[in-house]
């Protein structure tokens, strides 16, 4: 055992009801699986300072804090009263907590001991993807005439999730290569050469090999299968139906529409409860109020959370309709009928303005409705 | 086990260590009738300083603290 410990005397310290207040208890941080600590634990509560003394040996340009998965930018590092500046005077590696000085004569001099203070905070040390690397590095030596060097690297990544993110597989990889350093004196072409020239050489003929050879196997999945998530309890992507977010497509795709007999938008809008009940009333009480058991009545609601949903209001006229057509439904003119030929009409809306990611969507569904004045239908379609 | 923390690597000054236990950035623990410290609340201070880490008994490996033996 060569590292250091604080035991506390209890197993479950920071969730001990009986020493600390309900307030203060962060019984979550011993109920979370050690692999979700990371993602899905508790968010920090109590916090730990330590002050201590630790002697470094060796090359003074690197620092070890013996500390793994430093948070980032929580260092502080004070030489002679001096605070450091991160990329100026050291450079740091937050996950294995090695602190390198760019320029260590400068900074330290010809001091024999300089003390450095350094602050920061650790997260925990426990591993969100253990990774294993194992190495290999030998020389088979032939004397005079050089040697072979072989080196291998094999390195090992698993999840420590029984169940893995989408998209991440149990991966290794394994790089070997050889390499030789071979010297050799061919006497033939010393003799060879001596027959050209009067005189024979002094020096001896020398023919050096040196060759590499590498070979990489990467094994992107180890265990042969990929885990697919179900997707029940994931939250879907709702579609907007804000007026102001649902379009119609360009005016060239428009003029494509009427000549193949679409529907004319004329009118559309959102019917929310809360805006429309104050600003018209009697316009909303004749509409009519949607809940998400009107759309599908195998949704089962919890709780109270049975809201109104939010209903896109579209009106649409004849294909026959030309110009703007007016409050009572009168258009200026007449277009030519089109018998017996599709009528529809579409609408888009984005769902995000960044991008969403669909590839883990399994299915869409929507409704809608067909209101007359004067009577009330059910919804006549959902998909 | 989640009653251990690690302090540090190989080359800890073990005499040098001093611990402080902080929530909202206070040491006093909120319980009624509670310890001075959280330090001394939850078992790591000495019996004499509640404010004092305990290193002979809750340091591993200490001088206190002894190692298992196999019998």
């Amino acid at each position: 055992m060569r590292e250091a410990y604080i035991i506390f005397p209890t197993l479950i310290p920071f969730a001990d009801s009986t020493k600390l207040n309900l307030s203060e208890v962060s019984d979550s941080l011993y109920k979370t699986p050690i692999y979700l600590l990371f993602q899905e634990g508790p968010p920090a509560k109590f916090v730990l300072r330590l002050q201590y003394n630790a002697s470094s040996t060796g090359d003074r340009s690197t620092l070890d804090l013996n500390a793994l998965q430093i948070r980032d930018g929580s260092e502080q590092l004070i030489v002679n009263g001096r605070v450091l500046e991160r990329g100026v005077d050291y450079n740091i590696s937050y996950d294995v907590g090695q602190i390198t000085f760019l320029d260590p004569d400068g900074l330290f001099g010809t001091a024999g001991t300089t003390q450095v203070t350094a602050r920061f905070e650790e997260r925990g040390i426990f591993a969100i993807a253990p990774t294993s690397i194992y190495g290999v590095a030998s020389r088979y030596s032939l004397g005079q005439t050089g040697g072979i060097n072989l080196i291998g690297i094999y390195q090992v990544e698993q999840s420590a999730f029984n169940r893995p993110q989408l998209g991440f597989e149990a991966s290794a990889n394994m790089v070997g290569g050889i390499s030789t350093d071979l010297r050799f004196k061919p006497d033939a072409v010393t003799r060879f050469f001596n027959k050209l020239t009067s005189s024979p050489a002094v020096a001896p003929s020398r023919l050096d090999v040196n060759a590499e050879f590498a070979v990489t196997r990467p094994d992107p999945n180890r265990s042969g299968q990929a885990y697919l998530e179900e997707f029940e309890g994931d939250n879907g992507v709702p579609v907007s139906l804000r007026e102001n977010l649902v379009g119609v497509l360009q005016q060239a795709a428009v003029r494509r529409w009427r000549d193949a007999g679409g529907w004319r938008l004329v009118r559309q809008r959102r019917c929310c409860p809360d805006d429309l009940a104050e600003s018209d009333p009697q316009r909303h009480r004749r509409r009519r109020e949607l809940r998400a058991r009107d759309i599908d009545p195998s949704i089962q609601v919890a709780g109270s959370a049975d809201q109104l949903e939010t209903v896109l209001y579209t009106t649409l006229h004849a294909d026959t309709a030309g110009g703007i057509v007016q409050q009572n439904n009168h258009s200026l003119w007449s277009l030519p009928a089109r018998p017996n030929r599709p009528r529809w009409r579409s609408m888009v809306s984005a769902l995000s303005s960044t991008g969403v990611d669909l590839s883990r969507t399994s299915f869409s569904s929507s409704g809608c409705s067909r209101a007359i004045p004067g009577r009330r239908i059910p919804p006549t379609s959902r998909s | 086990m989640r009653q251990v923390y690690r302090v540090a690597g190989t080359d800890l000054d073990q005499t040098s260590l001093k611990l402080t236990i902080t929530l909202n950035q206070s040491e006093r623990p909120l319980k009624p009738g509670a310890q001075p410290t959280y330090l001394s609340q939850l078992g790591l201070s000495t019996s004499s300083d509640p404010t004092l880490f305990n290193l002979q008994d809750r340091l591993f490996p200490g001088s206190g603290m002894r190692r298992p033996t196999r019998r």
